[in-house]
């Protein structure tokens, strides 16, 4: 599955994603497209999390000031294998959605490892991509 | 960044019930208590801001001369478990020790009126019997300030991304490596 199907896939024709556009690389002499700065976020992201093992794809994004994508696919055995993993951020906490409506908030150390890996996100994002001051704290 | 520090969110991908059905979830429960204080504060915008005020404001019972339920502004049965967990009558104002010490509202409710909670508020009890409501005030709270951290973040990287959207190639020293 490429990123653009597997955004469709999670995000379905819900009106509010309406305005995300899907990584696709354009012809170069087109400006930057939106999808494009999510692909090269994506990138970014992925790495947060050690090296991707040979074989894997993995994405890791935002989608939108509520909205983040872990996406996982590999092979086993031949057969092709991926996790997708959508999380939520709502006012009562980071709702987890998995394929299979299974649904969860993070708590403990995984919402810990969430915040971590929103922080480096961001870090990274801004200051490798995007070339802007990130303040300290 | 050593290889042991890699992070890991997808760690610990425990198969839980949606959240409707996850007792023990505190977020949950923060989720089911905002609810709660929505219920409370009816079409206010700043939902539960009147019954925080009113939790944590200092206000008296006897100042305005209205029961917590009319300073709630409120007709529920949790107005009912508010007027049966505070103080009752005479210049008593409030009384942050007192007030925890009792029992969560909705147990109080049930302990004064003999009647049976039931739905949301039966949940509600039960998911709360071991807290004082200031406890579970304080972690929905939290709930929401570790949210409200996670959207600001966000947010400063959809601000970057929408600066290049549409910007010339040159205008955007992309990495090699993400070429």
């Amino acid at each position: 599955m490429n990123i653009q199907s597997l955004v469709r896939s999670l995000i379905g024709d819900m009106p509010r994603f309406g305005s995300v556009k899907l990584p696709r690389f354009a012809n170069p002499s087109q400006p930057y497209s939106e999808r494009e700065l999510i692909a090269f976020e994506s990138k970014l992201g992925a790495q947060l999390f050690g090296p991707v093992p040979t074989g894997h794809q993995r994405e890791f994004f935002c989608v939108d000031e509520t909205s983040w994508i872990w996406y996982d696919a590999w092979r086993e055995n031949g057969e092709p294998r991926q996790t997708t993993i959508r999380y939520e951020v709502q006012p009562a906490g980071v709702l987890k959605i998995q394929q299979g409506a299974r649904y969860s908030y993070l708590e403990g150390a995984e919402l810990q490892n969430f915040i971590k890996a929103v922080e480096a996100y961001h870090h990274a994002v801004l200051t490798k991509l995007y070339h802007k001051q990130v303040a300290t704290t | 960044m050593n290889s042991t520090d890699y992070i890991q969110p997808q760690q610990s991908q425990h198969e839980l019930e949606p959240p409707v059905e996850s007792d023990a979830d505190i977020a949950q429960l923060a989720d089911d208590i905002d609810k709660i204080f929505e219920e409370i504060a009816g079409a206010d915008s700043n939902k539960g801001s009147r019954i925080a005020e009113f939790i944590h404001g200092g206000k008296s019972r006897t100042e305005s001369g209205d029961t917590p339920r009319q300073l709630a502004g409120v007709n529920t049965l949790v107005g009912d478990a508010l007027d049966a967990a505070l103080p009752a009558g005479g210049n008593v104002g409030y009384d942050q020790a007192r007030f925890e010490s009792q029992p969560p509202v909705a147990q109080h409710y049930a302990a004064e009126t003999g009647q049976p909670l039931t739905g949301t508020f039966a949940r509600f009890a039960e998911m709360t019997k071991d807290l004082p409501i200031t406890t579970i005030a304080k972690k929905a709270h939290e709930a929401e300030e570790v949210s409200g951290g996670i959207v600001e973040l966000a947010e400063q990287v959809l601000l970057a991304r929408k600066d290049f959207t549409g910007a010339p190639r040159d205008a955007l020293d992309v990495p090699k490596e993400l070429l």
